[in-house]
């Protein structure tokens, strides 16, 4: 089994802007997890490939600015008056 | 006063508008039953002020002889993570503790539009993550059968607020097991509908590929009003293509299991544990009906839970993104921040679970990794689904049945420090989440006095077939009873 090391859970942490605080204690728990998802790369799952699809800059839908009900709007945190309704899931 | 909540959906709102039901009188009843149970239970982690009055709307409507809706006032629950216009939505976060939503999410929209009123907002693992709701920043739920075990989550203060009483269902959001375990362990009904007939739109997104929005309920047929609602293509969501069984989703509540095969997934029967040999009883029941039962052996299913985990701790650390604190967040000082360093000091608000899938999220996709893990991942995401395609086609299918989790409900604390012990939990329902495939919790007995459910597997978009098997299911189920006087 990997052994995951103090310095790769602060990597790993950096990466997702969260502080690891005293990464030497995640140490066990994400190595734990980390050790049970090797059966996944000892399986024999074939050889074939996934289909990629990859979409362009330029082809991605924008976010479209929708109105709220008004009264709504102290609830939000710096939209000024505005807010980016959450896109559709398309 | 317990014999008046426990009305079915559809006699309650039948009630409702024959006049012989209050709807203002049932509301009332709920709100005081929350007063007397949640301060042990803690099913609810904010209620709506207006519930009561909406319910006296609705009577005043009944009597005008104006259309009530399917649901007619009814009292239900929402999960801490779907938006419902101005009322908190936390995902039981600190992260989240002032938000607001701005808008319904479609699913509580459209039970508005039914006639439903949202009584309050539920307890679960902080942003879902988690199977007991011991992650929630509220603190947890507790089991109505035994308060000092876990009542399985994420969407466990759903489960425990209808098993409780305390409302007439509810929803709950499913990634991996999230409504059917806690409704395996509080005697409820939990469906897991097939990805894409229930919009995800207003659900706050923890693993897109995987996640359903799902009906919590006393019953199937409860569930099926439930789908019936909320069910269907929704223009803020194009995953949502599939269109509603003909009929609704209570078509095939009666049609029984003669003539259909149910498949037993034998690696998930241990017939060494009680669970186990529920499950076979539970097979027996089926057979007994009318249905044909075979063994069905997966050959890699014990790799479902690792590419589980992995896919959705990638999909995770991508979704949490979002909180930085300038989009969604708390107040906090910027000054003497840059702004890498401003967002990872208001992540310190995050609970220690979230931030260890948040850093498996940046570890197992990363270069180096990602071929050992993620890539892995998905492939064994592909072969699963495969592999269940080609036995329910070579059997002739119509579900799959297994304990919904391999154990009862366990005690608070007993698995919160083995993250492995906890995915094993997971072991039974993670196929259905990672195929697309409907699955259904169903109460079915007692083990040493706490609840097992059985789950149903069915077909992609056969989710009123399913149903019926459950309703199946259901009736031969033992009594159980109500947990909480």
């Amino acid at each position: 089994m990997a052994a995951i090391t103090e310095s790769e859970v602060r990597w790993a942490a950096s990466l997702m802007r969260i502080d690891a605080g005293d990464a030497a204690a995640h140490v066990p728990k994400v190595q734990k997890m980390v050790g049970y998802f090797e059966r996944l790369d000892e399986a024999d799952l074939g050889e074939a490939g996934r289909e990629e699809r990859a979409i362009g800059v330029a082809d991605l839908r924008a976010d479209e600015a929708e109105g709220c009900p008004a009264g709504l709007m102290g609830h939000l945190k710096g939209e000024g008056g505005e807010h980016v309704r959450s896109p559709g899931l398309r | 006063m317990t014999a008046g909540l426990a009305l079915g959906l559809a006699e309650y709102a039948e009630g409702v508008r024959s006049g012989s039901v209050s709807a203002e009188e049932h509301m009332a009843s709920t709100l005081e039953r929350i007063a007397r149970h949640d301060g042990a239970l803690h099913a609810y982690v904010s209620l709506d002020p207006g519930a009561l009055e909406g319910a006296a709307r609705v009577d005043r409507d009944a009597r005008a002889g104006r259309d009530v809706g399917p649901l007619a006032g009814a009292p239900l629950a929402v999960k801490d993570n779907i938006c419902a216009l101005g009322c908190p939505t936390t995902c039981c976060s600190r992260m989240l503790g002032s938000y607001r939503s701005p808008y319904d999410a479609t699913a509580v929209s459209r039970l508005r539009g039914a006639g439903a009123i949202v009584v309050g907002k539920t307890n679960m693992d902080e942003f879902a993550m988690g199977i007991t709701t011991e992650f929630s920043a509220f603190g947890p739920s507790r089991n109505p059968w035994d308060t000092a075990r876990v009542p399985g989550g994420s969407s466990g203060g759903s489960a425990v607020a209808v098993s409780a009483l305390e409302c007439a269902a509810a929803l709950g959001s499913d990634t991996g097991g999230s409504v059917r375990n806690p409704a395996s362990f509080c005697s409820i009904v939990g469906l897991k509908p097939t990805y894409g007939r229930v919009s995800r739109h207003g659900l706050v997104s923890y693993a897109n590929s995987i996640e359903q929005i799902g009906p919590m309920a006393r019953s199937v047929r409860d569930a099926a009003m439930l789908m019936d609602a909320i069910a269907g293509p929704d223009p803020m969501d194009d995953t949502t293509r599939l269109a509603g069984p003909a009929g609704g989703h209570a078509a095939h509540l009666g049609d029984g299991v003669e003539g259909l095969t149910v498949g037993v997934d034998a690696r998930a029967v241990d017939e060494t544990t009680p669970v186990g040999r529920a499950a076979r009883r539970a097979a027996g029941a089926l057979e007994s009906l009318g249905a044909s039962v075979v063994d069905v052996d997966l050959a890699h299913e014990g790799l479902s839970v690792a590419a589980y985990y992995v896919i959705t701790a990638a999909e995770a650390g991508s979704n949490l993104a979002r909180y930085d604190n300038i989009r969604y967040g708390y107040e906090m000082p910027a000054d003497g921040y840059e702004h890498g360093a401003y967002v990872t000091a208001a992540r310190s608000r995050l609970g220690p679970e979230v931030q260890r899938r948040m850093i498996l999220g940046g570890f197992v996709p990363s270069a180096g990794h990602a071929g050992q893990y993620y890539l892995k991942a998905l492939r064994a995401r592909d072969v699963l689904a495969s592999e269940a395609d080609s036995s329910f086609s070579s059997l002739g299918l119509s579900c799959l049945l297994s304990p919904t989790v391999p154990v009862p409900p366990f005690r608070l604390g007993e698995k919160i420090d083995d993250p492995v012990e906890l995915f094993r939990m997971d072991s039974n329902t993670v196929l259905a989440n990672l195929t697309g495939r409907p699955a259904v919790s169903v109460p079915f007995t007692l083990c040493g006095g706490l609840p097992v459910g059985m789950q149903l597997m069915g077909r992609a978009g056969e989710d009123a077939r399913l149903l019926g098997v459950a309703a199946a299911l259901e009736g031969a189920a033992d009594e159980m009873g109500v947990p909480v006087p």
